[in-house]
């Protein structure tokens, strides 16, 4: 039994949740005016509209403390991808989820106090926050107060394009967050991530962590 | 620093002339018109006695003075004024049997036309004479109440701004339904009982700045181009997705002849791409749509994959 290392203080698990559950209402309230029809017994339209007015303003002030956070702590580290070797370590942990962890290998990058994620997470969580997240409310803002939207431009109307992104962005959390949800199922036991998020401590794999050493110094 | 403060007035009046230039172009008057203009383009009017040789002036009543600049910019600018009114107006004073002209009205001269879409105002007359307006007793409603026929510009078939047709529409039932000035409407005064009965809206205003209020208080027919059957407040529509959704009423209404015409130009595709009108919900694309759902099922299949195999070699 390994020992347990305090991994998400107490700002993260909070901005953790509180961001999971306005991205749901987010993608439900998103969903049903996407798809609204005046038959359909989806959220009502107006209801939705005013959902996901009040969740988006929510969860842009929530980046704001993620953003400052990381900028401000420790955490913003974990994002800061070391570009030498990368590309070995992401096959590295790519080859695990496909056949190493059916053979019951090792997980090539355990969590430990060192590294919080392995590089796939990292890559996929610098873009999801550093570039998908912030895109999503810089047009959903936009379209809040539409009179800042540039009308056309190059023969675009710059509307769609500005709700085109945003669905664009609002689709890729959506497909996040279901991946995101399966691969915290692979700690050691599958409710170990999740529990560790409610708790902030979590089991220390890096303890025996032996023939990844070289690649942890990267990190 | 004085320098600099004149260059910048005469900056700030070059732009403020070129800006006049560019909101009020030229008038071209009718010279048969003079003749009527010199009394109905005033506020006061004066005629000699042909007995006495006195000159006398009168102030013109309110809803017979013509604005002139606003005539000549009007769809009907081409016109004299006895194309409409009887010829024996050129004789001075007029004739007081003259107040019995029957006025004329909208079809009395316009006809249906092959344009597309088709204003139709066969059907036009056909369904105002189902609203409010003409089934309800003492309206005194015509079409003059709503078309100004001296001052009136049909803006319904404009491809351009999309806003001013809201706003110009809008602003012939504002006339009339609000007691206050159709300005302080649509810029958004919290006092105007207009926005307080529209609040169910998520933004009001922004929704009277983007749809005309026929959108929802009006019947849509097919083959009439604008709505002209006003309903009861009662049956206005209100629920969002009938505009907000792939089969959206404003695809029948505002964007009607907007959509009819691009896409004749341009094709379904590119007139979706470069249309100057948006709404949620309005214009998704299906393929678009049959992608996402199929890459989010391919995410979904991936994870119970995975999921299957982890189980099987436990």
């Amino acid at each position: 039994m390994s020992g347990k290392v305090y991994l998400y203080p107490i700002w993260i698990r909070l901005w953790h949740w509180l961001n999971a559950l306005l991205c749901l209402v987010l993608i439900f309230s998103g969903i049903s005016m996407h798809y609204a029809s005046p038959d359909a017994t989806r959220i009502r339209f107006d209801l939705a509209v005013t959902m996901h007015n009040i969740s988006g303003i929510l969860l842009t002030a929530n980046y704001i403390i993620f953003f400052l956070g990381n900028l401000f702590t420790g955490n913003g580290r974990n994002y800061l991808i070391q570009f030498r070797g990368f590309r070995q370590r992401m096959w590295k942990q790519i080859y695990y989820y496909a056949f190493g962890v059916f053979k019951k290998e090792e997980a090539p990058f355990p969590i430990g106090s060192a590294r919080k994620f392995n590089p796939l997470q990292q890559v996929t969580y610098a873009v999801v926050m550093y570039f998908m997240v912030p895109m999503i409310f810089i047009t959903g803002w936009a379209l809040l107060f539409p009179q800042v939207i540039v009308s056309e431009w190059l023969g675009i109307n710059g509307f769609a394009a500005t709700d085109f992104l945003h669905i664009l962005g609002g689709f890729g959390v959506s497909i996040f967050l279901v991946i995101h949800l399966y691969f915290a199922t692979m700690g050691k036991k599958p409710t170990d991530h999740y529990k560790a998020m409610i708790s902030g401590y979590h089991d220390d794999e890096s303890e025996h962590e032996s023939e990844n050493d070289s690649e942890k110094n990267h990190i | 620093m004085k320098l600099k403060t004149i260059v910048f007035l005469l900056a700030l009046f070059a732009g403020m002339t070129l800006q006049a230039q560019d909101s009020i172009p030229p008038v071209k008057s009718n010279p048969a018109n003079n003749h009527c203009f010199s009394c109905h383009g005033k506020r006061w009017y004066t005629y000699a006695n042909k007995d006495s040789s006195q000159v006398i002036k009168h102030k013109m009543f309110k809803d017979l003075i013509i604005d002139t600049v606003a005539y000549y910019h009007n769809n009907h600018k081409s016109l004299a004024c006895t194309d409409c009114h009887a010829s024996d107006y050129n004789n001075l004073p007029h004739k007081s049997d003259l107040k019995l002209e029957p006025l004329l009205v909208c079809t009395d001269c316009h006809t249906d036309t092959d344009d597309v879409p088709p204003i139709n105002f066969t059907g036009i007359t056909e369904e105002y004479k189902k609203s409010v307006h003409a089934t309800r007793k003492n309206t005194g409603v015509s079409c003059w109440s709503c078309h100004n026929p001296h001052s009136y510009n049909i803006t319904t078939r404009s491809k351009e701004n999309l806003n001013q047709v809201v706003a110009y529409d809008n602003s012939i039932c504002l006339e009339c339904h609000s007691g206050m000035g159709k300005f302080d409407i649509l810029y958004g005064d919290p006092k105007s009982n207009l926005i307080a009965k529209h609040k169910w809206l998520p933004d009001p205003i922004k929704h009277f700045r983007n749809v005309r209020c026929i959108e929802c208080h009006a019947e849509i027919r097919a083959d009439v181009l604008v709505a002209h059957n006003i309903r009861p407040k009662e049956e206005a529509i209100h629920n969002c997705a009938q505009c907000h959704s792939t089969d959206s009423r404003l695809k029948y209404s505002l964007y009607k002849y907007q959509l009819a015409q691009e896409r004749s130009e341009k094709g379904v595709l590119t007139s979706i791409i470069s249309s100057r009108d948006f709404a949620i919900g309005t214009n998704p694309s299906p393929l678009l749509n049959l992608i996402s759902l199929l890459v989010f099922a391919c995410a979904i299949g991936g994870v119970a994959i995975h999921t299957i195999i982890r189980i099987m070699k436990k």
